[in-house]
């Protein structure tokens, strides 16, 4: 098994899901900007709406290339795993805000759900991650 | 000059800090489901106040937030739901309960829904929540008295006047046909239960 299997394990699938989910956000983005191709469009916004979404696709993407890094080497990156966590849990506190508002109530418990993955996904990244290896001294 | 390399200290305090910050959430995520939610029986806290199963509702004259007035009578020959809210403005379980009735009856297209607000909740916030949401209700703004003919006045956190969370369903005669009068807005009856008639609870 490889060295840092389960945090290594951990950072592709996250990078995975936000690399999918980046993908499809910048898709959505593009069909309804430009080609206008889906007969129903991905996301029921306007078009600032269509604008954040691609914004927001480009930056899970760039957000998965950081972990896609984290994977190739666990041990040189831990910046990363700080600066996810930290994403995770203020995903986690805005999508809390969210159903409390109750403006989006037509997504039930989603909301809640995701909040909770993310927390175990920040709890993950808190803990998995591998010590820093400290530079040979000169 | 060679300086002694020096090795920082393991985190532990930062882990420890998010990982009980992490656990605080979670506990959060668990537990808010049961901070507002709708409720599968009827309830009346509040059985002296408005008009009982079997009374004709009080007529009124209301202006909505679109501009036309809107009487009980534009509201009879159908069905009719009249819902109560103490605002749509600084209440996060009213909003949630109108667009879980929103959903129902766009579902079933058959009953009519008017919701009554104190006219000094007709915010900016809650008029834009009116006009982004677009629900298929009237939204009347009482400015004639009607909340407290019904007696279902309350005071906002604010001090301004708003009312108590109550629903009223009236047949096609305006008579109420169930009524669900609550004193706080942290539970509503499900929309389901409300437009079937099959609520169970206080009778």
């Amino acid at each position: 098994m490889p060295r840092h299997f389960a945090y290594r394990l951990l950072a592709a699938v996250t990078a995975f899901f936000f690399l999918l989910f980046g993908l499809v956000f910048i898709c959505g983005f593009l069909d309804r900007a430009l080609f206008q191709i889906l007969a129903r469009p991905l996301f029921d916004t306007d078009p600032w709406g269509y604008y954040i979404l691609g914004v927001a696709g480009s930056v899970l993407v760039t957000w998965a290339a950081c972990l896609i890094a984290v994977v190739r080497a666990p041990t040189m990156n831990p910046g990363v795993a700080t600066a996810t966590t930290v994403g995770l849990v203020l995903g986690a506190i805005l999508r809390l805000l969210a159903w409390y508002s109750g403006e989006y109530r037509q997504a039930g418990d989603q909301l809640r759900l995701e909040s909770a993955v993310f927390l175990v996904l920040a709890l993950g990244f808190v803990w998995l991650r591998p010590p820093r290896v400290e530079p040979p001294a000169a | 000059m060679n300086e002694p390399a020096t090795r920082q200290p393991p985190v532990f305090a930062g882990r420890i800090g998010i990982t009980l910050l992490c656990i605080y959430l979670l506990a959060v995520t668990l537990r808010i489901g049961g901070c507002y939610a709708p409720d599968l029986a009827r309830r009346d806290e509040m059985p002296g106040v408005g008009p009982a199963v079997g009374d004709e509702f009080p007529t009124f004259k209301l202006r909505d937030v679109s501009g036309i007035d809107v009487s009980r009578e534009d509201l009879g020959g159908a069905e009719a739901v009249i819902v109560v809210v103490p605002s749509l403005d600084w209440s996060p379980p009213t909003k949630a309960r109108l667009l879980d009735l929103a959903d129902e009856v766009a579902a079933r297209r058959t009953a009519r829904v008017a919701v009554v607000m104190s006219a000094a909740q007709a915010t900016p916030r809650a008029l834009a929540f009116v006009r982004d949401r677009r629900l298929p209700f009237y939204f009347l703004i009482d400015d004639a008295g009607l909340i407290e003919r019904l007696g279902l006045g309350a005071p906002a956190p604010d001090g301004t006047p708003a009312a108590l969370p109550a629903t009223f369903v009236l047949d096609a005669n305006g008579r109420v046909r169930l009524r669900d009068v609550r004193k706080n807005a942290r539970s509503w009856l499900a929309p389901p239960l409300l437009l079937d008639g099959t609520a169970t609870g206080v009778p």
